[in-house]
């Protein structure tokens, strides 16, 4: 009896011989079995037939179902893989389609030290005023263990007429956006600037009046450890608030120098202004102190009639893409003059306004910085060390109270000419 | 001989404290939105992400390129 693997077994019937005749019931069977593998071997190979069973070729269905195994098993691993695949493929895709917001998302909210890519360059009018090159600004740094040495902040770009022999030859701004170095801010402000209202004609020539404000910038600490890239930051800024005032009244700022500000953390505007006063200006009209407090509207001090003032602070406003525009932009009007306004729509209103509406300037206000943008900015008293700050607020009391009644609380200081002259 | 009888393997015996336990407690609704929804959502958004990382910060590599390849291919 043969089954279907081609065993061979005794059948019914097929009785062994008993022992009397087992030699020859044994030869028998073996003869029989032989004879019952031949034929078990032949049909199970089919066409080969080689006597005594096996054969080298695998058959059609072996092949037919192993191939099938194997299709089965690659698909219960491929498709996830390939999903997955897929997936991050995508996340490639969409990443590199959109750089520049996620680069900017990177540097903004998680500040992460990244260069954003540029957008294109605008083409710019070029000035007809004759620029000296900026002499690189020197960073003081006043907490040296904390905060390493950095690299010289330059300032907004321009293209200076090459008219003077003087003046090294700038190369002309690439077509092709590149990334945004240290020391170039070519970015657009990340809040929409409104366009500047018409103005009278009277207003129209100081309007066209290019006027040149340097700029020192002093961040405290708690912003300093906040964004690992706060020179870039305090740049982006003040070239973001050059934008704004050149449009809205010819005002332009340089930026000289960016510190840190250690010691006022958590004091109320009144502390804070007068510690900025005891700050060096290292060749700057105008110290703006960057504060991580919120915004909170309050006035800042009173300007005189014949400067404007030489120190401000500007506060944050967390929510915003450019927490300390808006902030800077207040403090910079009130240097000028520009009285605090009620309500938005001004970034010289007392509300925080959200990055949506963009940044405008009522019409007063603006009224009022271009009418003393011409005037020099009021000059610090000699910087006190530190043995003697508890000394310099009784030293300027009896200044003051020594000084002629003026509406200055402070000595003006020669005209931002003479300085340029001096440097 | 005689087999002692033996209880199936198939219905082990509980106690009564658990049984109750399991019977009083449905599936929660968080346990089946932590399992179902925010789990596979965290799995495959933090894929897509870690994508977008690549594709933003390194837009020169052999990753983006491949992946931009492919794309162009469509």
């Amino acid at each position: 009896m043969v089954d279907n693997r081609g065993r061979v077994g005794l059948a019914r019937g097929e009785i062994s011989g008993g022992p009397g005749g087992a030699q020859h019931g044994g030869a028998e069977r073996r003869r029989r079995l032989n004879a019952l593998r031949v034929r078990a071997g032949g049909n199970l190979c089919g066409r080969s037939g080689v006597p005594g069973g096996g054969s080298i070729l695998p058959s059609a269905p072996m092949t037919a179902s192993r191939i099938k195994s194997l299709s089965k098993l690659a698909l219960l691993l491929g498709v996830p893989v390939a999903l997955l695949l897929g997936l991050f493929g995508a996340g490639v895709h969409c990443g590199f389609e959109h750089r520049a917001a996620i680069l900017g998302f990177e540097r903004d909210w998680l500040g992460m030290n990244v260069d954003v890519p540029a957008e294109p360059v605008k083409s710019e009018p070029v000035k007809t005023e004759p620029v000296t090159p900026a002499t690189p600004p020197a960073i003081t740094n006043d907490i040296k263990n904390k905060v390493p040495p950095t690299p010289q902040p330059v300032t907004t770009p321009e293209t200076p007429p090459a008219i003077d022999a003087r003046v090294p030859p700038v190369p002309q701004p690439e077509p092709t956006p590149v990334p945004a170095a240290l020391g170039v801010v070519i970015e657009p402000s990340p809040v929409a600037i409104a366009e500047p209202a018409a103005l009278p004609a009277d207003l129209q020539a100081s309007l066209a009046e290019p006027v040149r404000v340097r700029v020192k910038v002093l961040l405290d600490t708690e912003l300093v450890e906040r964004r690992p890239d706060w020179i870039a930051y305090a740049q982006r800024h003040v070239a973001w608030a050059s934008q704004v005032l050149e449009r809205q009244v010819g005002v332009r700022l340089e930026l000289r120098g960016v510190v840190v500000w250690p010691g006022p953390n958590g004091r109320d505007s009144a502390a804070l202004l007068a510690d900025l006063q005891n700050r060096e200006r290292d060749g700057a009209d105008l110290l703006i102190g960057l504060s991580s407090r919120s915004f909170a509207g309050e006035p800042g001090l009173t300007v005189g009639d014949g400067a404007n003032l030489g120190f401000v602070v500007a506060e944050a406003n967390p929510g915003s893409r450019a927490p300390h525009l808006r902030g800077m932009l207040r403090a910079i009007g009130e240097a000028f003059g520009a009285a605090p306004v009620i309500g938005p729509g001004t970034f010289m209103g007392d509300v925080l306004a959200p990055d949506r509406a963009p940044i405008d300037l009522d019409a007063e206000s603006r009224r009022r910085i271009l009418g003393r943008k011409g005037l020099p900015f009021q000059g610090l008293p000699d910087a006190a060390p530190a043995a003697e700050e508890a000394a310099a607020p009784e030293e300027a009391a009896a200044e003051e109270a020594a000084a002629p009644d003026d509406h200055q609380p402070h000595r003006p200081l020669p005209s931002v000419k003479d300085k340029d002259e001096e440097l | 001989m005689a087999q002692p009888a033996r209880v199936p393997a198939n219905s082990p015996k509980k106690s009564p404290d658990v049984e109750e336990a399991e019977s009083a407690a449905p599936q929660s609704r968080l346990a089946w939105l932590l399992g179902w929804v925010v789990t596979p959502t965290l799995f495959f958004g933090g894929i897509f992400l870690a994508g977008a990382y690549v594709g933003a910060n390194h837009p020169d590599g052999w990753v983006t390129g491949s992946v931009r390849w492919v794309a162009g291919l469509f």
